[in-house]
């Protein structure tokens, strides 16, 4: 009877396992860590800002990381540089235009070239990217990090696992007409674009 | 006699001028880039190794600001040397 019961426990845990599926990270960070980098190259000095409205889902599978999917939402409203004149240019109708286009959104629709190691798993991912209401596809290299139960480590009385995703490669602004007649001299065409952020998934 | 006067003075002023601004630029950072008027303060999550961006208002004189003003300093330095010639009358 006890061995009955036994078997049936080792039966259960492993067909949980086995269809565990994707945990859904949701990347509305309460701590605000989660950052969008922007750098465009120009005379004197690079221009550089960032964004930290981020929110999004992301289903992540641990046994399955090629699997991956999910879509990232930057909030072009939050993004700042240095100088106010700067910022008020870069969300005005010409480059950005904010206040028509508030979101900028990349959905993850395939992983290739997934390897991994440990909790680390480095992919090229591919998917829309949709800046200024043009959407184009793209293939950026992405590198996943699971953290397993790490999330009451960051919020305090709240168990369950983290997703770390980094990010960084390239757009052409003038792909997403943000300003394709500003003189190339003055303001490189190539935007390097690094995402830096971390999603929650609460045990139940 | 007033000409000397005047031309000293616009000398110290520009003098006074350019060290100052030299020393607040200096003190400043001495950005060379453009003038700012907030500034990125990045702080480490130490759970996910993540760098987080906040911003904070700061104003950072940029090298167009100090720039300007040694030019002025040379405009005024220039004006006082021709006030200090006298007009030569023929």
């Amino acid at each position: 009877m006890k061995q009955n019961i036994l078997t049936l426990l080792a039966l259960t845990s492993i067909s949980s396992a086995a269809f565990a599926g994707p945990i859904h990270f949701d990347f509305k960070d309460p701590k605000g860590v989660n950052n969008a980098v922007f750098k465009l190259d120009a005379p004197l000095e690079a221009i550089t800002g960032s964004a930290n409205g981020i929110s999004g889902m992301v289903m992540f599978d641990p046994a399955n990381p090629a699997a991956t999917t999910g879509k990232l939402v930057v909030d072009a409203k939050t993004l700042l540089v240095p100088n106010s004149m700067m910022k008020d240019h870069l969300h005005s109708e010409m480059w950005l235009d904010t206040a028509k286009h508030g979101a900028i959104t990349f959905e993850a629709k395939s992983l290739k070239n997934v390897k991994t190691s440990g909790d680390n798993t480095t992919a090229e991912v591919t998917g829309p990217l949709t800046i200024k209401g043009v959407t184009k596809e793209i293939s950026a290299p992405v590198k996943f990090s699971y953290l397993k139960g790490k999330l009451g480590q960051r919020v305090p009385n709240l168990k369950g696992d983290l997703l770390v995703i980094r990010s960084t490669f390239t757009i052409k602004r003038s792909d997403f007409g943000i300003n394709p007649g500003a003189p190339q001299d003055k303001v490189t065409d190539e935007i390097e674009l690094t995402l830096s952020v971390a999603g929650a998934a609460p045990a139940n | 006699m007033n000409r000397k006067i005047v031309a000293r003075t616009l000398l110290i002023v520009a003098f006074l001028e350019a060290a100052i601004v030299t020393a607040y630029w200096t003190a400043a950072g001495a950005n060379t880039g453009w003038t700012k008027n907030r500034v990125e303060i990045v702080t480490m999550d130490d759970v996910t190794g993540l760098e987080g961006r906040t911003w904070e208002n700061r104003f950072v004189p940029g090298v167009e600001l100090f720039a300007a003003s040694l030019l002025g300093g040379l405009a005024l330095t220039t004006l006082a040397i021709f006030i200090r010639k006298p007009k030569t009358n023929r």
